[in-house]
């Protein structure tokens, strides 16, 4: 009887294999949890600062002058210039740091027009007059500058002054500073983007400053309706961030949604829109990009006129647009410039193209190490030929070839360009010969490496072409367990994945997965313009006719 | 601080479980310049090689009866070039086994050599004539059916003599499994090609006992030559004799399996050979069924052009060109009845196929008279007609009257 029981139980291997089988994924579950409860609750803040009652500035120019001073203690470069108004007995300063103001600016239009300038205007009525010059009346009559803040604590004048504006002080006022914008910025001209060049269309792509830059967007049209919300990011240093949206297109709910995410930023310093990328996005674990970011002005443009809403930030010429979709990785603003036909059998190669680059190596895996029977006989007799003298199993081959790829193009991105094309000579015809002369390599397995190589190079952006080239080694692992079933296996968990995967509200393969029909119209193929009537149902914008 | 160390403990803990499961390694794969690809195989009386004789001398062997000798293609690969062996080199190598069972004689290669048997790419198996005449086609192919690594794609052939003379060939430097493939692509150049059996159209001809016919091969001093067909009776799934390649062709015909092929036939006034070249062939074939007897009424239409004359006819007479389409017909008359009495009488074997239109036409009356198909059908009336259309003679400007 109980023999029989036992008989009916699995043995200990089975056992220990359900085991991992229910454990595994639980226990990966549980720390990726824990990981996104972690990062959340940072995210909760409690940014309350107490204001105290206190002015910062008196009015008395030594007192709120030595407040400065006291304040900029260490810095060499504060320049504190202290003046008489006119032919008056008055007293004025400016305060500015020296290099990144306008000196320019400050000697034309601050310090000719409070001294010369007033003291001929008022030559003789004024001379003896005892009653001071109001800042009102200065800032009305006298001060010829464009840009004119007030302040009233210290903190923010401090800011101001280190963004490169000049300080403005009175003796007998209300204890009021006046800043003047005086900052000088060290701009790079626009030019063509060098990471997406383009054969057809614009060469102009944004720069470093975002002055510039938003000054490009709305340079685009007359009748855009363009908004640009300016926010502040950055706890130590802060930074100028701009929200740019089309007001009667993008959807207001994601609008609030950016700006609440954005806010909730508590890091000290933000370089690049990368930081606010990574800040931001939904799926910090996943490893598509699910933000585009490009320096390309067209593609922000026509973002924005789908419903998108673009994050530009100051020091980068980098803008994002969210949301994105998968397919906005695969396309080219040049699908739309060129006619239709060429367009679609252009986008379609890079779908290809983006297929062959995920997928070639461990394709070649699954045929050359476990279905020798599907290659066509004569194929499979001069495959086998080649790899006669070829020590290692196919997994170790590609892997040899792919590392030394990924190694050569992060070598060749580092150099200086003239000698960037060397490397390329070098690495790729010498080391690829002589690895299959030296019988390391088979000769099919280099021209698999090179055609994926290739293919990862037609995808047009570039975060999007290194997803895709860490997702390949991936499938060659999953190849080389399973062969072509682990390859289907990697396929399908990449589908869930992605049809898991959100960026700001909008699924990330969207046309594809949320079935609508509707977008397919510019998603594989891109329909002639009379077609393309409507904007994308799933931005979900305000106004849906792009075409009458 | 004590949640963050757990958490980094299971971090590892998980990364080890997944790192140890997948070193375990990657089980089923072999690669595949370690397997031994095998391209052919051929099906012999047992007959022991010297090699063999000389193993069993020196003590190796087992217990066997040696019915059978089978013999392997297989693929000697060079490193030198893709595929194309140096000249004069060998490029295959035949290996011959003897036992009583093909399976164990396939295992028993593992033994002699380091690439093992891998049949997923198989081209042809050749089975000699005296075989098939011995052993019941059904029981024959048990193996290569049964075999997962086996290639339904795969041509059969019967060889008259020695199979294991059709792997062979003069020219080295190719594959001869690859040649006997090869020429079955010929048939828009032939007509007496019969059209390719693989080894998934003879599963259901072997299990519904039906009468089939294969593609008879010979051999001489290194070459092959597609010779006629080998006629397999159903009942008792053996061979029962040859057709020869003019009956073969006239069943073509019959059936319209043809993509090509010329006819020659003789100019009754001058008694010179004139040669039709067969562009498209069609034939409706309807059968009767009266009791228990059956009829077919067979219609044949062909269309093609004037290939070669030496009757000194004028080929812009259209009076000519009739009396060339009047002696075709006779011609294929001619062979077709010399071809139905041999079927009909001789083999009393539905060699031809007709089994199918009746089965399609009478689908309740042919399961009773199946069992019996073969008789019946050797006491069938074939009534046939033949039409022939001579729509051209090709690039010509020679009159001969002129």
């Amino acid at each position: 009887m109980w023999n029989t029981f036992v008989s009916y139980l699995p043995n200990g291997s089975v056992l220990l294999q359900a085991f991992l089988v229910v454990a595994i994924p639980y226990t990966l579950s549980r720390i990726m949890s824990q990981t996104k409860s972690r990062t959340e609750d940072k995210s909760v803040q409690d940014n309350t600062e107490q204001q105290p009652a206190q002015p910062d500035f008196i009015g008395n120019l030594d007192n709120d002058l030595d407040r400065v001073k006291t304040h900029f203690m260490n810095e060499t470069d504060l320049n504190i210039r202290s003046f008489h108004l006119g032919h008056t007995k008055q007293r004025a300063a400016i305060v500015f740091f020296n290099g990144i103001s306008d000196r320019d600016l400050i000697d034309t239009h601050i310090l000719k027009s409070l001294m010369g300038d007033l003291a001929a205007r008022d030559d003789q009525s004024r001379y003896a007059c005892t009653t001071a010059y109001t800042m009102q009346y200065l800032l009305n009559h006298v001060l010829s500058i464009g840009i004119v803040r007030e302040v009233a604590r210290l903190s923010d004048l401090s800011t101001e002054l280190l963004r490169g504006h000049t300080a403005f002080m009175l003796d007998h006022s209300d204890g009021v500073v006046i800043v003047l914008g005086t900052r000088k910025e060290i701009t790079r001209s626009a030019g063509e983007p060098s990471s997406e060049i383009l054969v057809r269309g614009p060469r102009l792509g944004f720069n470093e400053s975002i002055c510039d830059n938003t000054t490009l967007l709305r340079q685009h049209g007359e009748k855009a309706n363009l908004t640009i919300t300016e926010l502040r990011v950055g706890q130590r240093v802060t930074k100028e961030l701009a929200i740019a949206y089309i007001k009667d297109i993008a959807d207001e709910s994601l609008v609030q949604e950016v700006q609440a995410r954005i806010e909730r930023i508590n890091l000290d310093d933000v370089q690049d829109t990368g930081y606010i990328e990574q800040l931001i996005e939904d799926n910090f674990l996943s490893p598509f990009p699910q933000i585009q970011s490009t320096e390309r002005l067209d593609r922000v443009i026509s973002a924005l006129m789908e419903g998108r809403v673009a994050i530009l930030l100051d020091g980068t010429p980098f803008v994002l647009t969210v949301p994105t979709t998968f397919n906005m990785l695969l396309q080219s603003p040049e699908d739309y410039y060129e006619r239709w036909i060429p367009g679609t059998l252009v986008r379609i190669l890079r779908y290809f193209a983006a297929f062959v680059s995920t997928f070639g190596p461990s394709l070649y895996i699954s045929f050359i190490s476990f279905h020798q029977g599907l290659i066509p006989t004569k194929l499979a007799l001069s495959i086998a030929a080649t790899r006669v003298g070829v020590p290692f199993p196919s997994l170790i081959e590609v892997l040899i070839m792919e590392i030394a790829l990924e190694i050569l193009r992060e070598a060749g991105l580092r150099l200086p360009k003239p000698i960037g094309q060397t490397i390329g000579i070098v690495g790729g015809l010498v080391i690829g010969e002589a690895a299959v002369q030296a019988g390391i390599v088979s000769p099919l397995m280099v021209i698999v490496v090179a055609v994926t190589a290739i293919s990862s190079f037609a995808i047009p952006q570039y975060n999007a072409g290194i997803a895709l080239r860490i997702l390949r080694f991936m499938a060659m692992i999953f190849a080389a367990i399973f062969g072509l079933y682990g390859v289907v296996l990697f396929f399908l968990l990449l589908c869930s994945h992605l049809s898991k995967l959100i960026s700001f509200g909008v699924p990330y393969i969207s046309p594809a997965a949320p079935y609508r029909l509707q977008d397919w119209k510019d998603f594989v193929v891109r329909a002639p313009f009379k077609l393309m009537k409507r904007r994308p149902k799933m931005m979900n914008t305000k106004n849906t006719i792009r075409k009458k | 601080m004590i949640r963050q160390w757990q958490s980094w403990r299971v971090t590892w803990i998980g990364g080890m479980l997944v790192i140890l499961i997948l070193l375990t390694g990657c089980w089923s794969r072999k690669e595949i310049e370690d397997l031994g690809i095998t391209i052919g195989a051929a099906v012999d009386l047992g007959k022991e090689t010297q090699l063999e004789q000389d193993f069993e001398r020196k003590g190796g062997g087992y217990t066997k009866r040696n019915a059978l000798t089978l013999t392997y293609q297989m693929v000697q690969l060079s490193q030198s070039d893709g595929g194309a062996g140096r000249a004069g080199e060998k490029k295959y190598r035949n290996i011959s086994v003897t036992s009583d069972s093909l399976y164990e004689a396939t295992r028993e290669i593992a033994l002699m050599n380091d690439r093992p048997i891998f049949g997923q790419h198989y081209k042809v198996i050749v089975i000699s004539d005296e075989v098939a005449r011995k052993y019941n086609m059904q029981l024959l192919f048990d193996f290569f059916i049964r075999e997962q690594e086996f290639r339904p794609s795969c041509l059969v052939l019967i060889c008259k003599g020695e199979a294991r003379n059709a792997l062979d060939m003069k020219d080295k430097s190719d594959f001869p499994s690859m040649r006997l493939l090869s020429i079955t692509d010929n048939q828009y150049r032939s007509s007496r090609i019969l059209p390719p059996m693989s080894l998934s159209k003879l599963l259901p001809e072997i299990n519904s006992s039906s009468s089939f016919l294969l593609q008879n091969i010979i051999t001489a001093d290194g070459e092959v030559k597609f010779a006629g067909a080998a006629v397999i009776y159903g009942k008792t799934g053996k061979l029962i004799g040859f057709l020869s390649e003019e009956d073969l062709e006239s069943i073509n015909w019959m059936t319209a399996k043809v993509k090509g092929g010329v006819l020659k036939s003789y100019d009754s006034r001058s008694g010179k050979s004139i040669l039709y070249e067969i562009t498209s062939m069609k034939s409706r074939i309807r059968p009767h069924l009266e009791g228990k007897r059956v009829s077919f009424d067979i219609v044949i239409e062909s269309e093609g052009r004037l290939g070669e004359q030496w009757a000194t006819g004028d080929d812009f007479d259209n009076q000519f060109i009739k009396r060339i389409e009047e002696e075709t017909i006779k011609q294929i008359r001619h062979r077709i009845d010399k071809m139905l009495h041999r079927v009909q009488k001789e083999y009393r074997a539905d060699a031809i196929g007709l089994s199918e239109y009746v089965r399609i036409y009478y689908p309740r009356a042919w399961q009773t008279i199946k069992k019996d198909w073969d008789d019946s059908f050797a006491e069938a009336t074939i009534r046939y007609q033949v039409k022939v259309n001579v729509k051209e003679f090709g690039t010509t400007s020679i009159n001969v009257h002129e």
